[in-house]
């Protein structure tokens, strides 16, 4: 059962601190010598002082900070997080019209879902059968192999991963394209659409992921595995007559996990990170692109999409923490998911 | 000498990847710092030496190992015509470096310089913040430990690249003429953005070790005969974290070594003219701001694979250099 008052108060914690976020984001703009107004009168070369100060006034900067953000938060709070300012522009009585934030936030936010479901899978296909092949024999040659492999694995550049992956598998060998994005659902508005066209745009960035976090994720799961194949209940299962194989995947791979669980918890962060790397190399309409793009600068900053931005991320590394969190008890029943943070890396002979 | 260290010179000696990551990166250091006068005054052009043969009509550069007729160079002492052109011709080891024609291997060299410099810059800021913020949080407790460890669990769960990215497109830029005297134009910016993003993991690691020896003995004895707090951390307690912020900054090289190609490659580290192995990377392919659409007829995997594989042995040798540090100084973990 899931504590019902833990989760209410992980919720107001998560929410203060993207609150915090979102402000220290329109604290960094603050620093800036920047005149958003002029994104308004983009084909004016060179505009009065005067005509600065209206365009400023009717993106409402002129405004004191906080009156800003809480504008800013008020338009989160209805679902379209403002205007894209890089959009935007004037309406014929003055006031600025554009696109909402939330109409490119929201696609994007698809694909970058999309290229993480994918590259967790690839990972998890990669992941549990080398680890549990290096923890049957530890030690053996093909567990020094994989060793030296996930050496080189966690030292290459993702970046690198992701340039050579396109131009062998893509640029050389046309095995798929090299980048570019297509809508899952049907459409025949645009140029491609439909599942197969979908995977067949993200599988390298799938591989990528998957190679880049396979090396964390193997070394984990194989210490892990290899300490409980030490433990009683394994030569238990082992003397009542079970195969070495159900012994590894119904008996030791569950117990192994919590040590996944709690890496998969602190590197949701760097997940975010390496998912900018993949959308720039493959050319992704994602999250890490869009921010890029609002960052940009040549034009100007687009502060409300980089907040949209900082909030979307923020949201899933909170959310995705709290999952893992509550997920402890389930795989585990040792752990309980108690009033407070469930204790990671408890010492095994204390809670059992 | 302490005995304590010179049984860790011995472990690390008998060590054999120990010697082997340390040769590396003694190799590596000795290379981008010497390696390019040397080299220019053996093969007769500098690093920003453009050579129009260099390339073909298409631009694209050519391999390794090819003699192009020398028509330019800016070596300070070897005058420009003893080379008349087309008659002398010089070797480019690994090829031209783009639509430039100039020497990958010499840029190479030249871009391992920054990409260190920006490495081990930030480390040390890195380590430095996060030995005091963490010295402090785990000595004192109470709400100062509470603000610092809250803020560092902050900032640590937000992507560190779309933080950098955000600081380094907007703030750092106005900092980019800062060299310091020694630095290339926009290095400082940029280690200083690394520095100040990256000390949170020093902070941790000695806060857990400062928050643990603060409770032994030799702490009691020590304010027993009346030495203030501040000499109890410095004197008695920080030489205790040397070992592990020691090892620790071998990891924290090599990550920043990555981090700098990531930054630049996504157009706000490292800025052109100046080479890095980011801006390396980027020749190919192009920034993210920037990208070079693929053209079959241009592109040539060299330019990936350079810069990739000096990235990759850079970071190599310096996590197995962390590695053998850690074991060799608390063997028993």
């Amino acid at each position: 059962m899931i504590p019902l008052r833990y989760v209410v108060r992980r919720v107001a914690v998560a929410a203060a601190l993207i609150v915090a976020l979102t402000f220290l984001t329109f604290l960094i703009y603050e620093a800036i010598p920047t005149q958003p107004g002029r994104i308004l009168l983009g084909n004016n070369q060179h505009p009065t002082h005067a005509e600065v100060a209206l365009a400023n006034h009717a993106l409402g900067v002129d405004r004191p900070l906080v009156t800003q953000y809480a504008d800013w938060l008020w338009h989160a709070v209805r679902g379209d997080f403002g205007i894209q300012w890089l959009a935007a522009s004037y309406d014929y009585q003055g006031h600025v019209k554009g696109p909402s934030v939330a109409s490119a936030l929201w696609p994007a936010t698809v694909v970058s879902l999309g290229v993480v479901a994918g590259g967790v899978l690839v990972l998890l296909a990669l992941v549990v059968p080398l680890a549990a092949v290096c923890a049957a024999r530890p030690g053996s040659r093909f567990d020094k192999l994989t060793a030296g492999l996930l050496l080189v694995g966690i030292s290459t550049h993702p970046l690198v991963i992701g340039i050579l992956l396109q131009s062998f598998a893509a640029n050389k060998l046309h095995w798929l394209p090299n980048s570019g994005y297509c809508s899952i659902s049907y459409s025949n508005l645009y140029f491609c659409s439909g599942a197969g066209a979908w995977v067949e745009h993200l599988v390298l960035p799938w591989i990528t992921f998957a190679i880049f976090f396979a090396a964390l994720y193997v070394r984990v799961l194989r210490v892990s595995l290899i300490e409980t194949l030490d433990e009683p209940f394994v030569s238990t299962a082992r003397a009542k007559g079970a195969s070495e194989t159900r012994v590894l995947f119904r008996h030791a791979l569950r117990n192994a996990l919590r040590p996944i669980l709690t890496m998969t918890g602190m590197e949701i962060g760097t997940a975010v990170s390496i998912l900018v790397y993949i959308e720039v190399v493959f050319a992704l309409p994602g999250l890490g692109r869009l921010s890029l793009g609002a960052l940009n600068g040549s034009q100007g900053y687009d502060r409300p999409v980089i907040a949209g931005c900082v909030f979307v991320i923020a949201v899933a590394v909170f959310g995705a923490n709290l999952v893992v969190d509550l997920l402890y008890p389930l795989i585990d029943p040792r752990v309980a998911a108690s009033g407070r943070a469930p204790r990671r890396f408890a010492p095994r002979g204390a809670s059992a | 000498m302490t005995p304590a260290y010179r049984l860790t010179l011995r472990r690390l000696r008998r060590d054999r990847l120990a010697v082997g990551s340390g040769v590396l990166v003694a190799v590596l250091l000795l290379l981008v710092y010497a390696g390019p006068g040397v080299l220019a005054r053996v093969l007769g052009h500098g690093p920003n030496d453009p050579l129009p043969y260099a390339v073909d009509d298409n631009l694209r550069p050519v391999g390794p190992w090819t003699r192009v007729p020398a028509t330019s160079n800016t070596i300070p002492g070897v005058a420009y015509d003893k080379f008349p052109h087309g008659t002398k011709t010089t070797l480019l080891v690994l090829g031209g470096d783009g639509p430039l024609g100039r020497d990958e291997l010499l840029r190479l060299l030249v871009g391992g310089r920054v990409s260190l410099e920006v490495a081990v810059g930030a480390a040390a800021i890195a380590i430095a913040i996060g030995l005091f913020a963490g010295a402090v949080a785990g000595y004192f407790g109470g709400w100062l430990d509470g603000v610092i460890s809250r803020f560092a669990d902050l900032v640590m769960a937000f992507p560190l690249l779309l933080l950098l990215v955000l600081v380094g497109s907007t703030v750092a830029p106005q900092f980019i003429d800062v060299t310091l005297g020694f630095l290339q134009p926009g290095v400082a910016a940029l280690i200083v953005t690394i520095g100040v993003f990256t000390w949170f993991y020093p902070a941790r690691i000695v806060r857990g070790e400062i928050a643990a020896l603060k409770e032994r003995e030799f702490v009691e004895s020590a304010r027993m005969i009346g030495a203030s707090e501040w000499r109890i951390l410095f004197r008695h307690l920080l030489p205790h974290v040397v070992p592990v912020l020691l090892a620790y900054s071998a990891f924290l090289i090599a990550t920043n070594v990555l981090l700098e190609a990531g930054v630049t490659f996504l157009g706000v580290g490292v800025r052109l003219p100046t080479a890095s192995w980011g801006n390396l990377l980027a020749t190919a392919w192009g920034t993210a701001r920037t990208p070079s659409p693929f053209n079959s007829s241009q592109t040539t995997v060299w330019l990936t694979v350079f810069p990739s594989l000096m990235i990759f042995l850079t970071a190599v040798s310096w996590t197995l250099l962390g590695e053998s540090l850690r074991r060799a100084l608390e063997p028993r973990r």
